[in-house]
């Protein structure tokens, strides 16, 4: 009889563990449960190693998405995308595709950010002037696709510069 | 006010004009769909023709685009249905496809696709690339549902809220789904490790 409750017991805490384990690692802990979590693993060597396999399980699969995939292979599938597009024969919607080749990404990303650096200067010095800038053409950039090659950080400062500009200068 | 997803505005600039929006877009997000699309449905080029259906989803629905979302769950749950869309026929169509008992996409208890394991790769001496592949083979067992719900919080990592939204299930299901899947591969990695060592000997 105790025996079985004790397998019971175990269960439920085992239970309770991965769950933990789970919150843990996708960020989705409440800071007194994360401290439950904490003192479960300090307490117990089984804790510990079922923690380590999770993460390892984890790694393993940031691993296999950190494939590289080659940039021809994701030009290739624009160009059929573009081609099933055209052949399509719609209106509306379905247009033309621009071309995302001719442009290398390094030098895109050198735009960019030039394109962020001056628009900050900019939004520091330029006066606000009677409309405000609302659109990615007004941002001195042609297209959106300068855009992007720009990763999220740069992306989000670019955006930052813009909505400075639009406030105008501060004070 | 202005959306904070990069990506949003992206599309809005898209929805209203911009044409090289879409390309933009694509840049960002073609090799992180990629990945997921050849993990759920297993072929490559299958996983490039889904890759482009999802674009031209994208491409259909600019006039009608209104930011509900982070742009990437609108486009992982474009990408996941079209994915499922695709096993489903693929059950039809490949008759060596083996089944096992589970959960399936839907959600419901029934047999799923597991595809016939094609063997050792023939250059899995390394420790690492053994591993690599053991682990491919375990995560290739795992229901669809539960093979996207771990990789989206894991690997994109969205919220319980966020993957429930592309799943189309609660946030408890979703954790479930999440557990589930990491307690099945760790058993499994678990159960296998003892073969893989004798294997070298």
């Amino acid at each position: 009889m105790n025996e079985r409750l004790d397998r019971l017991l175990s269960a439920k805490r085992d239970g309770a563990l991965d769950t933990a384990l789970d919150g843990s690692l996708d960020e989705a802990l409440y800071e007194s449960e994360r401290s439950e979590l904490e003192r479960l693993l300090e307490a117990s060597e089984d804790a510990r190693r079922r923690a380590i396999e999770f993460e390892l399980i984890d790694a393993s699969l940031r691993r296999l998405a950190a494939e590289v995939i080659p940039e021809q292979r994701l030009e290739r599938g624009y160009s059929a995308l573009a081609r099933r597009v055209e052949a399509s024969g719609e209106t509306g919607n379905r247009r033309h595709l621009v071309s995302i080749r001719g442009v290398s990404r390094r030098r895109l990303l050198g735009w960019g950010i030039a394109a962020a650096a001056a628009l900050w200067v900019a939004s520091l010095v330029i006066p606000r002037g009677d409309e405000p800038a609302d659109d990615l053409a007004s941002l001195g950039l042609a297209e959106a696709g300068d855009l992007e090659v720009i990763e999220e950080l740069e992306l989000l400062e670019f955006l930052a510069a813009r909505d400075r500009q639009a406030e105008g200068p501060r004070g | 006010m202005q959306p904070s997803d990069p990506d949003v505005r992206l599309m809005l600039a898209f929805r209203d004009g911009d044409e090289t929006a879409l390309a933009a877009l694509y840049r960002r997000w073609a090799a992180r769909l990629l990945r997921y699309l050849e993990r759920i449905v297993k072929e490559p080029a299958v996983a490039e023709e889904l890759l482009q259906d999802t674009f031209i989803r994208v491409l259909d629905a600019r006039e009608r685009y209104a930011p509900e979302a982070r742009f990437s769950t609108w486009l992982f749950h474009i990408a996941r249905n079209l994915a499922c869309n695709e096993l489903a026929r693929s059950r039809s169509r490949h008759p060596h496809v083996s089944t096992d008992a589970g959960e399936d996409f839907h959600g419901e208890t029934s047999p799923r696709l597991v595809l016939v394991s094609s063997g050792p790769a023939p250059d899995d001496h390394a420790d690492a690339r053994r591993e690599h592949a053991r682990f491919e083979r375990a995560l290739a067992t795992l229901p669809e549902r539960q093979q996207t719900a771990l990789w989206l919080a894991v690997v994109e990592g969205q919220s319980y809220e966020e993957i429930a939204s592309v799943l189309g299930s609660s946030v408890q299901s979703v954790k479930n789904l999440v557990h589930r899947a990491r307690a099945t591969l760790a058993d499994r990695m678990a159960e296998t490790a003892v073969p893989a060592v004798e294997r070298r000997r």
